[in-house]
């Protein structure tokens, strides 16, 4: 070996930019990283939604449900085969055109991409739990705040640059594939803000407990605790406390399931205010509208304030954690215990996720349901998974022994919680009020019949909510808590109600004022509320009728039920003083079983408008209303004869130039493409979003909603035009009447208008 | 010039350095010893700016070394427990530091991967532990830093690479007027690389001294006489250590060589031997007089 002082003679220094070097060391490293992250992407975000794409829009129209077919063989359409899915129907009804774009983060990603991200965050700052690495990291002449935003830049890049990708191919592919329409780009702005929330928060978290925590075990226990122990948490205690111990069904695992593999399905799915809509899993179809697209903010809107609350919290997290990381002591790495903080939670999260999956198993039958053995395994599970937590961590016997008194806190919380659902909430769900202390209440509740038009439910003097003292109704609502107490009234679910609740607020003569809401889940709880109905100061209260003057209208006209003409009557053929009358007669007249099952067919309609309100902008009053005469009402439909109406109130089905049945068609999860009506509420809530425009087909009313969208995703039209098939499909249908999944849509094209009716199960 | 001050650090309730303070000049290979768990290589963390004294200053120049990138630069710390990127080779390890280090020389670097047989291309993980380290004084002397802290910097080579290095460390400090600091807890690895030596004991330097300083102040002959004179005679010297058997006498004392043998010479031995004392052996001596026992500080 030759060896010279020449040997060292090396080239002059030469500026580096650490910070780059940096950046660029992190890229190269995580190449495996990055490999693996793009297969995800292409796996969980582009394959879903090309297949969505590509399935959707080119593949044959699925077959008839069985409701359609009902349809068809009952009428023995004119142009069911051919109108359903073609691009063109005959006689000028459009078919829906259909545009089927995918866009979004499907569930599995939500799934995958938190955990890769979590998985970059471990990779990238496990020098910081090993001695060894630290020997080196820590001697390089960079700072360590720098060093860490050099890396936290790289794993930006890592994670983001390939869901920006991602997102851009599918945006190209739907408008290769279906077309462009405005909309696509405001999903792509949310996708690209909620799919950076999505990664950024677990990587940030696991950065910031990188920078506390010393050993890999720690790495890994901490920063998944507090990514996916709070939204597991909520996802069972809310999966326990909405249904009850008692009242929890198997089936409803799946959900457990999945709120155990998602870490913010829950939150997502029970619409947490900190995280609104956006990443879910949902199919976006958007029907050819001549000139009608959704305004930016209705669609961005909703986003911008979680998104921009998440990324506040982002960047908090990395301020701390460049905070921390300064802070450090590098001889912290490999040694254990770093937080205490950190440990409580993490051991905590541990045995309350594990003691409420055991009890979940246990209640949902696969061992027992009896109440002792629930709370017995309750509380065994929650001292072996703190035993099994403390060996892991601790690795050592001696050490456990100094942390019972953590356990005695887990214990002390475990019957804490067991109290609190064994009293059910301590008595505060299941607690009917004093009924001798009530003064008076308030409900949410309209009735089973709101008439069309807008109308205010308040005290139009007071402007507060309407409170009823009248000691009947006070009994109604009563009942109606008792009904909704009822256990069985819970396991029964049965025919789900929609998505309706009612608040009841007492008011007690101390003063207080005790709210309860409960959904209504059942037909029995639906019909305890609807015996307010019976109750005349309630009707008189919340019914049009009653709350109107019907004398200042001044343009009436008349109508069969089917709408197939409109006939205006002169004022002076017809009091209205006394129309009002006779109506609110029939209303106070009318019972419960006449509104849910009317023995008679409905008489016709009268349409009410005021010119003078149109053009009053300072009052906000109706400017027309409508009101159905059924055929219960005797009182009106004397008076209407008597005023000479009774022929115009007939029937002209000549005048109908067609008619168009469109039935609910199951989608995937099995449900309804058609909001529930149920009983309340106004008729036309679930279908107000087509505005009449025949000839195009059916088109998005101005404010459009996505969701409501997908619900009417997948509707099929049938369509008549022989006389005689109009007729016998007209004197089936109901202008309001119980709705079910089995129930069509009938519209109704007449001369001027297009009426939409329901028609029973045909 | 590396100065630390009063230096305290502690880890949680064990205390690795207490109150320690030195300075070091430059342009010198300074051999730091002693037992396991004295401190050694926690000093040398201190001063390459991994870790920040919880008392005290370390400090380079009279400027702080933690969280100084202007100073880190110019340092190169290899621990006696090597850390490589994982599934690196050579050549990735040496493109990794030189983005950090500005006087990172690829010539140097090429020269010495000639000079030392090791693969570059091949991942460092396949490596043996010698070959380990060959590798890490490689990229540590690429570096040239002009202060270099090798933590038992020996340990794994082969008595030639050994000697190979020693040469190399030697030629560097000329060439780049640096500064190496060598632990280790064997002396007779430093013996003839060092020229200062830092002896560290409980989290302190018991002994801060020039090598040439140390072994010339201390001084051992084996005398023979027709009758053997006693201790006492020899009132005149500062004797360590002193033993006789029968009528030789072996004896270490204190002061200049020439000096103790004329002094010795009046005695009129039969013969008179000077025999050089090992590093160990100083020091040695050196502790005893401070009332330790040697024996358990240093292997």
């Amino acid at each position: 070996m030759i060896l010279t002082t020449s040997s060292f003679k090396g080239s002059s220094p030469k500026v580096t930019n650490v910070f780059r070097h940096s950046f660029r060391q992190e890229t190269r490293r995580n190449v495996p990283f990055i490999v693996a992250f793009c297969l995800v992407a292409v796996f969980f975000l582009i394959m879903p939604c090309l297949t969505n794409l590509i399935d959707q829009n080119f593949s044959s129209v699925s077959e008839n449900t069985a409701v359609a077919k009902a349809v068809a063989e009952t009428y023995d359409s004119d142009s069911s085969t051919a109108a359903i899915g073609g691009a063109d129907g005959p006689t000028g009804i459009a078919a829906v055109q259909r545009q089927h774009y995918s866009f979004g983060i499907g569930l599995g990603a939500v799934t995958v991409l938190p955990v890769m991200a979590f998985i970059l965050g471990l990779l990238q700052f496990a020098y910081l739990s090993s001695r060894r690495a630290m020997d080196v990291y820590g001697a390089l002449p960079i700072r360590r705040g720098t060093f860490l935003r050099a890396k936290m830049t790289a794993g930006v890049v890592i994670l983001y640059l390939p869901l920006i990708i991602s997102y851009l191919l599918i945006f190209l592919a739907n408008i290769l594939i279906a077309g462009y329409h405005q909309y696509l780009l405001y999903e792509l702005l949310v996708v690209l803000l909620d799919s950076f929330v999505l990664v950024m928060i677990p990587y940030c978290l696991t950065v910031l407990v990188s920078t506390i925590s010393g050993t890999v075990l720690e790495n890994i226990i901490y920063p998944v605790t507090l990514i996916f122990a709070p939204v597991i948490i909520y996802s069972l205690g809310m999966q326990i406390f909405a249904d009850s111990i008692y009242g929890y069904a198997g089936g409803e695992m799946q959900e457990v399931i999945r709120g155990l593999l998602l870490p913010y399905y829950a939150a997502y799915y029970s619409g947490c205010g900190l995280v609104g809509g956006g990443i879910t899993d949902y199919l976006l179809t958007i029907r050819q509208a001549e000139g009608q697209a959704p305004a930016f903010w209705v669609v961005v809107q909703p986003h911008l304030l979680s998104i921009g609350i998440w990324l506040l919290l982002c960047t908090g997290i990395t301020l701390l954690a460049v905070f921390c990381m300064r802070r450090r002591k590098n001889e912290r790495a490999g040694i254990k215990g770093a937080s205490k903080a950190l440990n409580v939670i993490a051991c905590l999260s541990a045995i309350l996720i594990g003691s409420l999956l055991v009890m979940c198993l246990f209640t949902s039958g696969w061992f027992s349901q009896n109440p002792v053995f629930v709370y017995i395994w309750f509380f065994a599970s929650m001292i072996l998974i703190f035993v099994i937590y403390q060996l892991i961590t601790l690795q050592s016997a001696r050490a456990m022994l100094k942390s019972w008194p953590l356990c005695a806190v887990c214990v002390a919380l475990g019957i804490t919680f067991c109290v609190f659902l064994s009293t059910n909430a301590f008595g505060w769900y299941m607690r009917l009020p004093d009924r001798d202390k009530i003064e008076a209440v308030s409900v949410s509740y309209t009735g089973i019949i709101g008439a069309e038009g807008d109308y205010i439910l308040f005290d139009p003097e007071e402007e507060e909510e309407l409170a009823f003292d009248d000691a009947q109704i006070i009994d109604h609502v009563y009942a109606f808590q008792e009904e909704a107490l009822k256990r069985e009234s819970m396991e029964a679910a049965g025919e789900e109600w929609g998505y309706d609740s009612v608040l009841i607020k007492y008011h007690m003569k101390n003063g207080w004022t005790v709210s309860r809401n409960y959904p209504l889940k059942t037909q029995a709880m639906a019909q305890a509320i609807a015996l307010l109905n019976e109750d005349d100061n309630f009707v008189q209260q919340h019914h049009i009728i009653f709350q109107e003057n019907l004398s200042r209208y001044d343009v009436v006209k008349v109508s069969d039920p089917y709408r197939t003409r409109l006939t205006e009557i002169p004022l002076d053929q017809i009091d209205m003083d006394t129309l009002q009358q006779v109506l609110q007669q029939d209303i106070l007249e009318e019972t419960l079983e006449d509104i849910l099952t009317p023995a008679e067919k409905e008489y016709g309609w009268i349409q009410l408008w005021d010119n003078d309100a149109a053009n009053d902008e300072e009052n906000m009053v109706n400017e027309q209303m409508s009101v159905l005469v059924k055929g219960g009402y005797r009182n009106t439909i004397a008076y209407l004869e008597s005023v000479g109406t009774a022929e115009l109130m007939e029937p002209d089905f000549s005048m109908v130039q067609e008619v168009a049945l469109l039935t609910p068609e199951a989608d995937e999860n099995g449900s309804s493409s058609f909001l529930s009506v149920c009983l309340y509420g106004n008729v036309d809530n679930a279908l107000h979003l087509f505005t009449k425009n025949w000839t195009s087909g059916i088109t998005l009313a101005e404010d459009y909603d996505s969701m409501m969208t997908q619900e009417y995703a997948s509707l099929q039209a049938n369509t008549f035009t022989d006389p005689e098939k109009i007729q016998s499909i007209l004197e089936d249908c109901y202008n309001q009447h119980e709705y079910n999944d089995e129930s069509c849509t009938v519209y109704v094209k007449g001369q001027e208008t297009v009426t939409e009716l329901i028609l029973p199960n045909p | 010039m590396i100065q630390m001050t009063e230096v305290v650090k502690r880890f949680g309730t064990y205390t690795a350095l207490n109150g320690l303070g030195c300075e070091i000049e430059n342009e010198t290979i300074y051999g730091l010893v002693g037992p396991n768990g004295s401190g050694k290589s926690t000093m040398l963390r201190l001063i390459a700016g991994i870790y920040r004294a919880d008392q005290g200053a370390v400090c380079v120049d009279d400027e702080p070394v933690f969280e100084n990138t202007m100073l880190k630069n110019d340092i190169f710390y290899l621990s006696d427990e090597l850390y490589f990127l994982p599934q690196s080779t050579m050549d990735m390890m040496a493109k990794f530091f030189s983005g950090y280090y500005n006087r990172f020389s690829y010539e140097i670097y090429q020269d010495l991967c000639r000079i030392f047989p090791l693969d570059t291309g091949k991942k460092i993980v396949t490596f043996s532990k010698g070959m380990q380290r060959q590798a890490g004084i490689i990229l540590a002397l690429s570096c040239r830093p002009k202060i270099l802290l090798l933590d038992e910097a020996f340990d794994g080579l082969d008595p030639v690479i050994r000697s190979a290095v020693r040469r190399l460390l030697v030629n560097y400090v000329a060439e780049h007027e640096a500064t190496v600091i060598i632990s280790s807890h064997n002396l007779r690895e430093l013996e003839d690389l060092c020229d200062h030596i830092g002896l560290l004991h409980k989290g302190r330097l018991l002994l801060d001294r020039d090598l040439d300083t140390l072994r010339l102040g201390l001084c051992r002959f084996h005398c023979g006489f027709h009758k053997a004179p006693a201790r006492d005679e020899f009132r005149d010297l500062q004797i360590l250590k002193f033993s006789s058997r029968g009528n030789l006498i072996t004896l270490t004392a204190r002061g200049n060589r020439e000096e103790l043998e004329d002094y010795l010479a009046s005695f009129n031995p039969l013969f008179l031997e000077s025999l050089p004392l090992t590093l160990e052996e100083v020091f040695i001596q050196e502790m005893e007089e401070a009332g330790y026992d040697f024996n358990n500080l240093v292997l």
